[in-house]
């Protein structure tokens, strides 16, 4: 059921969950780029975020994030987001 | 034309009172809530909705949920069937309010629009139970410092009264919102956000108001809800 997104719509996808999420103006998240640094550098980026920004994924891309998959290292950095994002969307 | 006033008022329900807001006159239309934080998160979204439909002719109810709000009962008295129960007798009691003509049901306030008797329904960002309290547990996880996990919080919240976001949830009622499932009923219309990839009939640009730590509402998203849900009362009733 995954098959209906391409890289191009998960890239969006991300950027709109974060945009709605953390209040972010859309101009501001379409700027992020791999190196952007989330978690612990963005103040809006708290660990409730954290949990709206992992079911919105969820119930957007249409796939399961399990509790095993999820670290810090994941909300680091933009880019390790979108790798993980596109891996789970795209399998 | 002046501004439509919100009134409060009781219903009754198992002997006990518990309180209603509403606005206008004419057909009724009950609002199924969200539920817990999102719809503390979503409240002046749907009183702006309903008072587009107020100045569109229409009679719109919100009821407290029995255990939320103003509510004296003590949420973890209840089981999830009661919130089911407390929606269907409070839609059929003459007293309280006439035979709506139709049921519009907000995220996980959609998963109990089935107990209701009404000829149709209108959804808005319909939700699983499943998926409410998964952020329910990740809520809770991410406010522990030892970050249990969601196994373990699943059983413990099957186990005894667990909190949640601040809520403190019986065994009945987070197991019975676990299991819940969307009712698969005909003269059903649903409307999404764009971002939102699920189908469904109406899309609509907005942000998720349930997500955001700080309640707001959205004056064009909250105009466009109001316009389809007059509309499908129109041909509901027609």
């Amino acid at each position: 059921m995954s098959a209906m997104f391409d890289t191009d719509e998960v890239d969006r996808t991300l950027r709109s969950v974060l945009s709605d999420v953390l209040g972010l103006p859309r101009a501001r998240v379409d700027a992020f780029d791999a190196d952007t640094e989330l978690f612990g550098s963005l103040p809006e980026f708290d660990s409730m975020a954290v949990a709206g920004v992992l079911t919105e994924l969820e119930e957007r891309l249409a796939i399961s994030i399990e509790d095993d998959e999820v670290d810090g290292e994941l909300f680091a950095r933009f880019g390790n987001l979108l790798t993980f994002a596109r891996a789970k969307s795209l399998a | 034309m002046t501004s439509p006033q919100l009134r409060y008022r009781t219903y009754d329900w198992r002997g006990g009172e518990e309180w209603l807001a509403e606005m206008g006159a004419g057909p009724t239309i009950l609002i199924a809530p969200p539920l817990f934080e999102e719809m503390n998160r979503c409240r002046a979204f749907i009183v702006a909705i309903m008072r587009h439909l107020a100045d569109a002719g229409f009679h719109t109810v919100l009821p407290d949920l029995p255990g939320t709000g103003e509510s004296t009962r003590e949420l973890v008295e209840l089981t999830w069937s009661d919130w089911s129960a407390a929606l269907s007798s409070f839609a059929h009691d003459p007293k309280t309010i006439s035979q709506p003509v139709l049921v519009a049901s907000f995220r996980g306030g959609c998963l109990l629009d089935d107990a209701l008797d009404t000829p149709m329904r209108w959804r808005f960002a319909p939700v699983d139970g499943t998926a409410l309290t998964r952020d329910l547990v990740r809520a809770r996880q991410a406010a522990s410092p030892d970050k249990p996990r969601v196994e373990a919080v699943l059983m413990q919240a099957r186990e005894s009264p667990c909190e949640f976001a601040g809520y403190i949830l019986p065994p009945g009622l987070f197991a019975g919102l676990h299991e819940a499932r969307l009712a698969d009923v005909t003269g059903t219309r649903t409307a999404r956000l764009s971002s939102d990839p699920a189908p469904a009939d109406l899309k609509v640009e907005g942000r998720p108001l349930w997500r955001q730590s700080e309640p707001g509402t959205d004056v064009s998203l909250s105009r466009r809800l109001a316009d389809d849900i007059a509309r499908w009362a129109r041909a509901c009733a027609a």
